[in-house]
């Protein structure tokens, strides 16, 4: 894999453009690329700081050389993770157990509870929707009231509307973007392996996601381990843009102030920019108003991967919801279930000052359309 | 000195408990003094308070292959800490939740509340569901320990 860390010129603009360094002046992304270049591995890969990036691609954004900085990022990891080092695990490493105990042979879940009578659903089809660790995330984080199963409802009651019966799959995985970013590629492999069997048993030729991680984590990851795929992985926020300008979707009227968070996963990673706003402006009477970082220079929601999250990461949080608040919008929308756990959790502070709905662009959506 | 038989058969469950400093603990130590019997699967592990647990923990048990996990505390009026208890009671409920999710039946996860020096007490709740776990069988989870390094 090459990273193109050799191109870099030293200049220091991915330091001055990443939200880490802004907030803790002793991490450098052009340091580490330096130590890197200069073979200064065993303090490199001992680095706590490591694991304090944020992988958001800020950095890539502005670099001129093409250094694939998060890239270097996750090879480093699994570097480091080979020799034992890792990061801190936040939650008290629940999520950590959860993505282990996914790589069991024989699981049977129930995670599947919450599809009510009203949802049409199938074992096979030709579309897949991959729900993500939704039901999980609903358990673990219903104290700060995050309610990612509203999205799963809303991205099933859409498709059921465009004629479409999604196959579920009752032992889908986790798809392993956090133990890849977290170097553990081995584990990472095995979910892989587990979720292209459950795919290719269900007989599925597309695959829809309402979660920015599994997009891109299916669509580029699973191939770099398995080859190329025999399904085609779309984000519902295309999907539904696409089914928009075909005229096939109609949504009634939703008298709202809204901004919209480019998730780095969907924006920077995928550039998916265009279709969620396509379905925000969709919606009559629902007004967009964009914060001074959209799109490609869009501030990342504060953290990644389960780890590292600490005081520098609620700053960052902070920061973004005080830009979307200041554009006086009623709502945060996002289209991630992870950035909407994270703003949800920096919000729990009240000495923060900011009141602000987040909400998923999927839910929305579902809520105004005209069934 | 007769040692103890146990049921004839070959799965032996492997149970993680964790156990309160306080009224808990000392029931493990009363238990002693009286020597009082309970099976031997139980390997307990000493906190300051089952309030300092979390969900982690409880997981991390289930994934290193425990078959059931017990959290023996204080009951609710005697806590040290007066509150620990009953955040214990709120990741019992999360995380039962949570192996309800994974397909573990939550019953491979109790709250014991015992009552200061009550060794019987603990001797009965552990005797009690180490049998219930006999019974249930070996945890669903199995893990596979060998490395696969991918492609």
């Amino acid at each position: 894999m090459d990273t193109r860390a050799y191109s870099c010129l030293d200049c220091g603009k991915c330091t001055v453009a990443c939200p880490i360094s802004q907030y803790d002046p002793h991490y450098s992304p052009r340091m580490v690329v330096y130590s890197a270049l200069r073979g200064h591995k065993a303090q490199l890969l001992s680095n706590s700081q490591l694991w304090s990036c944020i992988t958001c691609s800020m950095c890539e954004e502005r670099c001129q050389s093409g250094v694939q900085y998060t890239e270097l990022i996750k090879l480093l990891r699994t570097e480091a993770h080979g020799l034992g080092e890792t990061g801190q695990c936040t939650h008290g490493g629940a999520l950590q157990s959860l993505m282990h105990i996914m790589t069991a042979d024989h699981l049977s879940q129930n995670r599947l509870g919450w599809v009510d009578k009203r949802l049409k659903t199938a074992t096979e089809a030709e579309t897949l929707y991959f729900v993500g660790c939704q039901p999980y995330f609903d358990v673990l984080f219903a104290d700060i009231g995050v309610k990612t199963l509203g999205i799963a409802k809303g991205a099933v009651k859409i498709l059921n509307s465009l004629g479409i019966v999604p196959a579920l799959l009752p032992n889908e995985r986790c798809c392993g973007h956090d133990l890849l970013w977290a170097g553990d590629t081995e584990h990472f492999a095995r979910l892989a392996e587990h979720n292209l069997k459950e795919i290719s048993k269900a007989k599925a030729k597309r695959v829809v996601t309402t979660c920015p991680e599994c997009y891109l984590t299916l669509k580029v990851e699973y191939p770099r381990y398995f080859g190329s795929l025999d399904f085609e992985v779309v984000h519902i926020s295309q999907l539904l843009a696409e089914r928009i300008a075909a005229g096939e979707l109609k949504f009634r009227r939703s008298a709202k102030k809204v901004t919209y968070h480019d998730p780095c996963r969907l924006g920077r990673f995928s550039g998916i920019y265009d279709e969620p706003r396509a379905v925000i402006n969709a919606i009559p009477k629902l007004e967009l108003v964009e914060m001074p970082r959209s799109r490609t220079s869009a501030l990342c929601c504060g953290t990644q991967a389960w780890m590292n999250c600490g005081t520098i990461n609620k700053q960052i949080q902070a920061e973004r919801l005080r830009e979307a608040s200041a554009t006086g919008a009623d709502v945060l929308l996002t289209s991630c279930p992870k950035c909407q756990i994270h703003f949800k959790c920096a919000l729990h502070d009240g000495r923060l000052g900011v009141g602000i709905e987040i909400e998923d662009i999927t839910s929305l959506a579902a809520r105004a359309l005209i069934v | 000195m007769k040692l103890r038989e146990y049921p004839a058969t070959d799965f032996a469950p492997r149970i993680v408990g964790f156990v309160c400093n306080w009224s808990a603990y000392s029931g493990v130590e009363m238990a002693g003094i009286n020597k009082e019997e309970y099976p031997p699967n139980i390997q307990l592990v000493r906190v300051m308070c089952l309030g300092r647990l979390h969900l982690g923990l409880i997981l991390k048990a289930f994934e290193l292959g425990a078959d059931g996990v017990m959290l023996l505390g204080c009951p609710l009026d005697d806590c040290h800490y007066e509150s620990g208890i009953t955040s214990a009671k709120e990741v019992f409920t999360e995380a039962r939740k949570m192996l309800n999710l994974l397909g573990v039946d939550p019953k491979r996860l109790a709250l014991v509340e015992v009552p200061l020096g009550r060794g019987d007490v603990l001797a009965r709740k552990v005797s009690s569901f180490v049998k219930h776990i006999s019974k249930a069988g070996s945890s669903p989870l199995r893990l596979r320990v060998g490395v696969a390094s991918p492609a």
